[in-house]
């Protein structure tokens, strides 16, 4: 399972290895906030969701939201990790508006998961192992809007308190497409076990880089962290743009400083955030608020029961229970929704047939329009019709690409469509047969070729039936009486 | 005085009761002492006209429906968060603060159908021992004679032990982190409880130091501070240190006696240059207790020594951590503008906010917490935290409950230890190692200084044996039969 | 001195307290004595000693996750806000 990628990035010097780390930080679905009776819910109105512990007032304290610890188990078993049986919240302290109590309750030294690994893959036979360190419960902060107004930030504390994963990987990744990759098999997987919705755009989900170069075999070198990026892509783009730039930097003699910075998605470059003199000091320390947390293996053990099945495991089904080849169940067990639309689609269908139609049709024209699975215009149900018209042959295979062209513009059945235009497949043998020997009569030239052993004149005659019918005709049906006809 | 106002907590809930006296009569009188009692300056708000609105609507009920405090006016350290009216913490950075919600402490008592009468004057977040660091000023010792060189009443819950001691309410709440309820109580001739951590609820309390803070009552007796605690008390689910532990009964074996049982003398606690008055207040004790029935034995805490420090370093990095809620942004006090960013609005707004003694404070807080020195420092306080904790856990074994005096001296002269913050510490020297352990204290009023100033004794005993405590703290009650009142007609 | 008047303003930043001269010179001094009174503490072994956090062994009590949410009256807690603009509560831009 090594590493067989050549290095992606070749400067003046040579070849340059990447070391990325990403720390991602999930929202843990759920209804209330990690230590407050808060909605966790997402889009309401501004500091609407909030309990007297969400804006620090004097006197309020936390207590743990026992589906929170629950989810993190689940999470935690899903990338299979080590739910530790003793873990603590410290305090972590930093001044900032949107941190109502001037620390964030986060676990420090005793996270209540360790040591788990997501496996992702390079090829079709090859796949790397990415070690995950830990994975710790935190609050979230509010939210900071600074275009409101000139002279103001508002503060928004929404988000303040709700419970957060944050998901730390060993420096395992050694190029923006294995951070791409690791993320989104991350996100798929706390999707399945429902512990996190994986909403970027809403920030459910947001990833911090730390990316450092070097030269094969050397030590490694000083790392930037790059923060907040809120997509698979900007991570992939933040992460090259900042490996190139610290390779030009040391091939031009300079050396790196070690700070935080930004992605800006715009100029698709980072930028200077703070350096390490400016650097924090947590100071964190166990809150003495809170107790430790004692998780016994009894609920670890109840809790991995309710584990549902995780992607690799689906993958696994799909090869099994439908055939499916490596590819197309690697591509299905991707998304859950992509799953879900699968075996629907499928359900009293031939598996290939609806795996082929998913990828090949189906993706293309999502892709077109940038949309996911769950927001196709044709559902599963609409489109397992479509090929029903296929498989008793009302339509041909080509006809159905046209309809589907048309359900996906229109969001009409696949009837409705045939229908109105007549594109149902003429199959009465009679009526083709009655063509067939109108055009060997009017083409006497080509008869005569065929009959001079010249088959591949057949396709010829074949092509004029369906010039005739506007591609209505039964291929089938076409070739057996046209076979039969003149051979005669 | 009048009448009504010598009578204990327990009297007066049955005077009430009897229906003899009207709650609004009871209610009017202790208004019109503290009307009369101002020039002490103990209290940070008045809650005169709700608590004549409540006595009223008891007067309406039968007495068959009163509950266990009904119509009793209470003082309230201005700690606890209450509806209705302000809390401060005797802060400017809360000044204006009013809280959206009760704290469990006072709602308990509420629906026990106290009343409260007034808030009080403490050091500002509860951070001295003089209270001569609040907000509306210093508070006067009532005991003061010479007016040109006020008393302390000792501190934080200065105001609340004062009120006590003018009979300004039936009994007071006050906040114990190291020592700040039973060291006033002992200035002020009251009788301070700090019940063992974990007994009454902290949500609601404005956080000094978390591990350590407990509410706890000040009254005119022990067994009015047993009745007290058993309506604050509570298991709440909204305090993840409060315990699930039953109370004991407090009351029902309070005057058995004490025959048999064993009391603990620390010979650390006879410390350098103790004064002889304080020496011979602790030989009384014994005396008194051995008279009891009691078996008294010396014992070894060998860590007392540096309790202090080590509550120095884990109380001020608690609430280094605690008190960075107040940045300007959600309540309380925010600097005048215009500033050059958003520190400078916190430094600002902290530094103009904060009195010195808390400042202070904080940053010997984030010192001991900071990168380099908080292993040094915050690591090995809690590691001595645990030896400390580990004393008393092998005393225990030996005695049922340990003496000490409560403080080094006598109530001192306002101002005298201000600029001197280690001296002004030492108050604290007898009081602090069972508040690091979380153990329930006690001090009892126990006799007079030279200067005719109450002095008081600690009883200390184990975790959750509030009952042992209290019971003992009776019997050396009356045995001292400490009768003196502080006059007030200087 | 143990703590000169840098490293107090250092320590100062850290907890957001502004300083005058006057008193970052006057902490210094104190912060200086205090640290030097506490030299005692070092002084205790406390080899294989765990760090006490919590003085009661308690277990931590777990909360519901029930469906519905407390949300307190979000008059009340903006009524305490000392500057606030609709239901924002504001501060100076902040530039990063
Ligand atoms: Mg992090
Ligand atoms: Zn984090």
């Amino acid at each position: 399972m090594s590493d067989t990628r050549p290095y992606k990035i070749t400067g003046k010097t040579g070849s340059w290895e990447i070391v990325i780390g990403l720390e991602v930080h999930a929202q843990v679905s759920s209804k209330l906030k990690l230590f407050s009776n808060g909605a966790a819910s997402f889009g309401s109105n501004e500091n609407e969701n909030l309990d007297l512990l969400d804006i620090g007032l004097p006197g309020t304290l936390p207590t743990i939201n026992s589906f929170v610890i629950d989810q993190a188990i689940k999470s935690g078993l899903a990338l299979n990790a080590k739910v530790n049986n003793f873990s603590i919240f410290d305090r972590k302290n930093y001044f900032y508006p949107d941190l109502p109590l001037g620390y964030q309750i986060s676990q420090y030294k005793e996270p209540i998961i360790s040591d788990g690994y997501i496996d992702i893959d390079i090829n079709e036979n090859d796949s790397k192992r990415i070690r995950i360190e830990r994975l710790h419960l935190e609050q979230d902060a509010g939210k900071s809007i600074h275009d409101q107004s000139p002279e103001d930030s508002f503060i928004d504390f929404n988000r303040a308190g709700v419970a957060l994963m944050e998901i730390v990987s060993h420096p395992d990744l050694s190029d923006w497409d294995e951070a791409g990759d690791y993320v989104t098999k991350l996100r798929n997987i706390l999707r399945f076990a429902n512990t996190c919705d994986g909403n970027m755009q809403e920030g459910s989900l947001r990833c911090d880089a730390n990316v450092s170069v070097r030269k094969p075999n050397n030590a490694l070198g000083t790392r930037c962290e790059i923060k907040n990026l809120n997509s698979i892509k900007n991570l992939m783009k933040a992460i090259e743009f900042e490996a190139n730039r610290q390779v030009s930097l040391l091939e031009s003699g300079e050396t790196i400083a070690q700070e935080t910075r930004l992605f800006d998605a715009n100029s698709g470059k980072t930028r200077t955030m703070r350096s390490k003199e400016e650097a924090h000091d947590y100071r964190y320390f166990p809150d003495p608020d809170l107790l430790p947390l004692k998780i016994e293996e009894d609920r670890i053990h109840q809790i991995s029961k309710t584990l549902p099945e995780l992607p690799a495991q689906l993958k696994e089904r799909l090869k099994s229970q439908y055939n499916l080849g490596s590819y197309d169940a690697r591509v299905i067990s991707a998304e859950l929704e992509t799953a879900k639309y699968f075996e629907d689609l499928s359900e009293g269908r031939d598996p290939k047939q609806a795996a082929n139609w998913i990828i090949s049709n189906l993706f293309g024209k999502l892709n077109e329009i940038d949309k996911s699975i769950s927001e196709s215009p044709i559902s599963s149900k609409k489109l397992g019709k479509l090929l029903d018209l296929v498989n008793d042959g009302t339509i041909s295979n080509k006809i159905a690409k046209e309809v589907f062209e048309e359900m996906f513009m229109s969001s009409k059945e696949a009837k409705e469509i045939i229908e109105e235009k007549g594109l149902k497949q003429i199959s009465n043998e009679d009526d083709i047969e009655k063509l067939v020997d109108k055009i060997i009569l009017e083409n006497e030239t080509q008869v005569n070729q065929f009959k001079e052993g010249n088959t591949k004149v057949m396709g010829w005659f074949v092509g004029q039936v369906m010039k005739l019918t506007k591609g209505q005709a039964n291929p089938g049906i076409v070739n057996k009486i046209i076979l039969k006809k003149l051979n005669n | 005085m009048n009448e009504l106002l010598k009578l204990s907590l327990v009297e007066t809930v049955k005077l009430i009761k009897s229906k003899k006296v009207s709650a609004k009569e009871i209610i009017e009188t202790y208004i019109n002492r503290l009307e009369d009692t101002e020039k002490y300056n103990m209290l940070s708000e008045k809650n005169y006209d709700e608590a004549l609105e409540l006595a009223n609507k008891i007067d309406s009920k039968k007495p068959e429906d009163f509950r266990p405090l009904e119509g009793i006016p209470i003082a309230v350290k201005d700690i606890f968060c209450t509806v209705g009216n302000k809390t401060t913490a005797s802060s400017k950075i809360l000044n204006n603060f009013f809280a959206p919600y009760e704290s469990t402490v006072t709602k308990n008592l509420k629906n026990a159908g106290a009343i409260v009468i007034c808030k009080t004057n403490m050091d500002e977040f509860a951070m001295g021992s003089a209270s001569d660091t609040c907000i509306k000023g210093e508070v006067i010792n009532p005991w003061t004679d010479d007016f040109s060189k006020p008393l302390t009443p000792g501190g934080s819950s200065g105001g609340s032990a004062a009120v006590v001691a003018i009979s300004g309410a039936c009994f007071s709440l006050g906040t114990d982190t190291g020592g700040s309820i039973r060291q006033p109580a002992s200035f002020c001739g009251n009788v301070g409880l700090k019940p063992t951590y974990g007994r009454c609820s902290r949500y609601g309390i404005i956080a000094f130091a978390s591990s350590l803070d407990q509410a706890g009552p000040i009254s005119k007796t022990v067994e009015d501070a047993a009745y007290a605690l058993t309506y604050m008390a509570s298991w709440d689910k909204n305090d993840s240190t409060s315990v699930n532990i039953k109370m004991p009964d407090l009351l029902k074996n309070i005057k058995e006696g004490i025959k048999g049982l064993k009391v603990g003398v620390p010979k650390e606690y006879i410390i350098d240059g103790m004064s002889d008055e304080i020496q011979k207040l602790l030989e009384n004790g014994r005396t008194w207790l051995k008279d009891q029935g009691a078996e008294v034995i010396d014992i070894s805490l060998p860590h007392t020594k540096v309790a202090l420090p080590c509550y120095y370093i884990i109380a001020p990095a608690e609430a280094s951590a605690n008190l960075a809620r107040y940045d300007g942004v959600k309540f309380g006090y925010r600097a005048e503008g215009p500033f050059k960013d958003l520190n400078d609005m916190y430094c600002k707004t902290r530094g103009e906010g904060f009195g010195k003694e808390v400042k202070r404070r904080l940053l010997i807080g984030t010192y001991v917490l900071s990168s380099g020195y908080y292993d040094a420092y915050y690591i090995h306080a809690q590691k001595v935290r645990r030896k400390i904790a580990e004393d008393f856990n092998s005393a225990f074994k030996d005695v049922d409950v340990i003496l000490s005096p409560t403080a080094p001296s006598d109530a001192f002269v306002l101002g005298e230890k201000k600029e001197d913050p280690i001296n002004m510490y030492l108050n604290d020297v007898f009081t602090v190692p069972s508040s690091l352990a979380g153990l329930p204290a006690i001090s009892i009023p126990a006799g007079l200084s030279k200067n005719n100033k109450p002095l008081g004794l600690q009883l200390i005993s184990n975790k959750f044996t509030e009952d042992t405590l209290l019971k003992t703290a009776f019997a050396l009650e009356e045995a001292a039969s400490f009768t003196h009142r502080p006059n007030l007609e200087k | 001195m143990l703590i000169d008047k840098k490293v107090t303003k250092k320590i100062a930043f850290l907890a957001r307290i502004g300083l005058t001269e006057k008193e970052a010179e006057d902490f210094s001094k104190d912060l200086s004595n205090i640290l030097k009174w506490m030299e005692d503490l070092k002084k205790i072994d406390v080899k294989n000693v765990d760090p006490l956090r919590n003085i009661n062994d308690i277990e931590l009590l777990e909360r519901e996750d029930i469906d519905f949410s407390k949300n307190s009256d979000q008059r009340k807690l903006l009524a305490n806000a000392p500057k606030k603009n609709g239901n924002f509560f504001t501060v100076p831009k902040v530039i990063e």
